[in-house]
């Protein structure tokens, strides 16, 4: 059995319930206290698996996300850039009507096919699976069983699982769908990545599953 | 409102035990196999169901029995989400086979898309048919919630086309264990995968068991 990778969304944030733009460190809100509640509960029902490491985003979503199972545990949370969210660049905060008004080309080309079309002055998804890789591939080296935790971002888990899976990284928008705190396990095999399951929630209350998400 | 497909893969036989190749052979579920419906049914037996379509099988129509009975709904039979048809490998193990058709068994490993178990069926073939189902569900519903029970290389040849994937790699990307329940929604710009590989419906005791 190889290592397997479990990629957790971090929790609630303010902007996950509006549906704002949300990215780079300029912009980093912490998590809601449902938010906590959703790390709480990841590391209630994940925390006797056999933990080798945590590679963790450096935003503060993911940062407080990891952190009960990371104390629980007694894992050092490893930092990577690699793993940060999209830079929406100049869409940065803004909702996505005013982004279709202020930028209608550009939005309506990064929509249809965000794997070569950035976020005005942002990241495209071509970039951000090259970063992410890395990571994946440190992990790889380093790791060859037991279970790794991964706390990143809804677009880069989704690109991420894209590039894993063999679909087209310019369609991780429309194919996959992630809402916060969902966790998806995949066991690097010697014939590549074979996925346990993606965007599970049952580790999350009834209550903390019905709060909505984007 | 769109369209919701609901993937759920049959209960557990004395095959997803043993890992003995089993497409065509009609085996029945073993009891904690009829216990994984009957969990199935009662965790999902609130969503309003707009239809099941099942496999002609045995062993699927014994998993979708729980909750069509408790709520009155018919089943649709359909052939095209039939398990692959393993040819002269049915009820084989995979060291048999792998003693007794070497090369094609290889060949089929490493790209079940264009490879198929000797005298049985390609995955694209099990692609074309099983996206005619699929199409099929698409037309005659536009909304509401769709439930597809059907089997394990069936069912992850079908989230490979739907997602596209490779349809050859559908062994080495996606794992399916028993009564596991993936969702599609059929949304404006194509299928958004919302969960795949889901048991948690299933008691605790159940979750536990070995089972391929």
């Amino acid at each position: 059995m190889g290592v397997r990778l479990y990629f957790l969304r971090h929790g609630q944030t303010a902007y996950s319930i509006t549906g704002g733009y949300c990215g780079t460190p300029e912009n980093d809100p912490g998590l809601t206290p449902e938010g906590r509640e959703m790390a709480q509960a990841f590391a209630k029902v994940y925390q006797h698996l056999p933990w080798k490491a945590a590679f963790v985003s450096p935003l503060q979503r993911a940062i407080e996300t990891a952190k009960p199972l990371c104390q629980t545990v007694g894992l050092e949370m490893q930092i990577r850039e690699g793993l940060k969210e999209i830079a929406y660049g100049e869409w940065e905060g803004l909702h996505p009507k005013v982004v279709n008004q202020k930028f209608h080309d550009e939005y309506v080309l990064w929509l249809t096919n965000p794997a070569w079309n950035g976020p005005a002055g942002g990241e495209r998804a071509v970039d951000i699976a090259h970063r992410v890789s890395k990571v994946i591939e440190e992990i790889a080296q380093k790791y060859t069983d037991g279970c790794v935790l991964l706390v990143s971002h809804k677009a880069t888990i989704r690109i991420i699982l894209c590039e894993l899976l063999g679909i087209d990284v310019g369609r991780y928008r429309d194919r996959l769908d992630m809402p916060v705190a969902s966790l998806s396990i995949v066991e690097l095999t010697h014939r590549g990545p074979l996925f346990q399951a993606i965007a599970l929630r049952s580790h999350l209350s009834e209550y903390l599953r019905s709060l909505p998400s984007t | 409102m769109s369209l919701k497909i609901y993937f759920l893969r049959h209960g557990e036989t004395t095959s997803s035990q043993t890992g003995t190749y089993c497409g065509i052979l009609d085996i029945d579920l073993t009891p904690e196999g009829k216990q994984m419906a009957e969990d199935f049914a009662n965790v999902y037996k609130n969503i309003p169901w707009t239809a099941v379509f099942c496999s002609p099988l045995k062993r699927t129509i014994q998993t979708a029995k729980p909750l069509c009975d408790s709520l009155g709904i018919e089943l649709k039979i359909r052939e095209g989400l039939k398990e692959i048809t393993y040819g002269q490998w049915e009820g084989k193990t995979p060291e048999e086979v792998n003693s007794q058709y070497h090369d094609e068994y290889v060949r089929w490993l490493a790209d079940p898309g264009w490879n198929s178990p000797t005298g049985g069926e390609k995955g694209v073939d099990i692609s074309r048919r099983s996206s005619e189902v699929l199409e099929e569900i698409e037309q005659t519903y536009r909304t509401g919630n769709v439930l597809v029970v059907s089997h394990k290389s069936t069912i992850r040849i079908m989230l490979c086309y739907l997602l596209g994937i490779d349809v050859g790699r559908y062994r080495d990307r996606i794992g399916m264990p028993v009564a596991a329940v993936s969702i599609v929604k059929m949304a404006e710009h194509g299928p958004l995968l919302e969960i795949m590989g889901d048991r948690s419906h299933l008691r605790e005791e159940l979750l536990t068991r070995y089972g391929t």
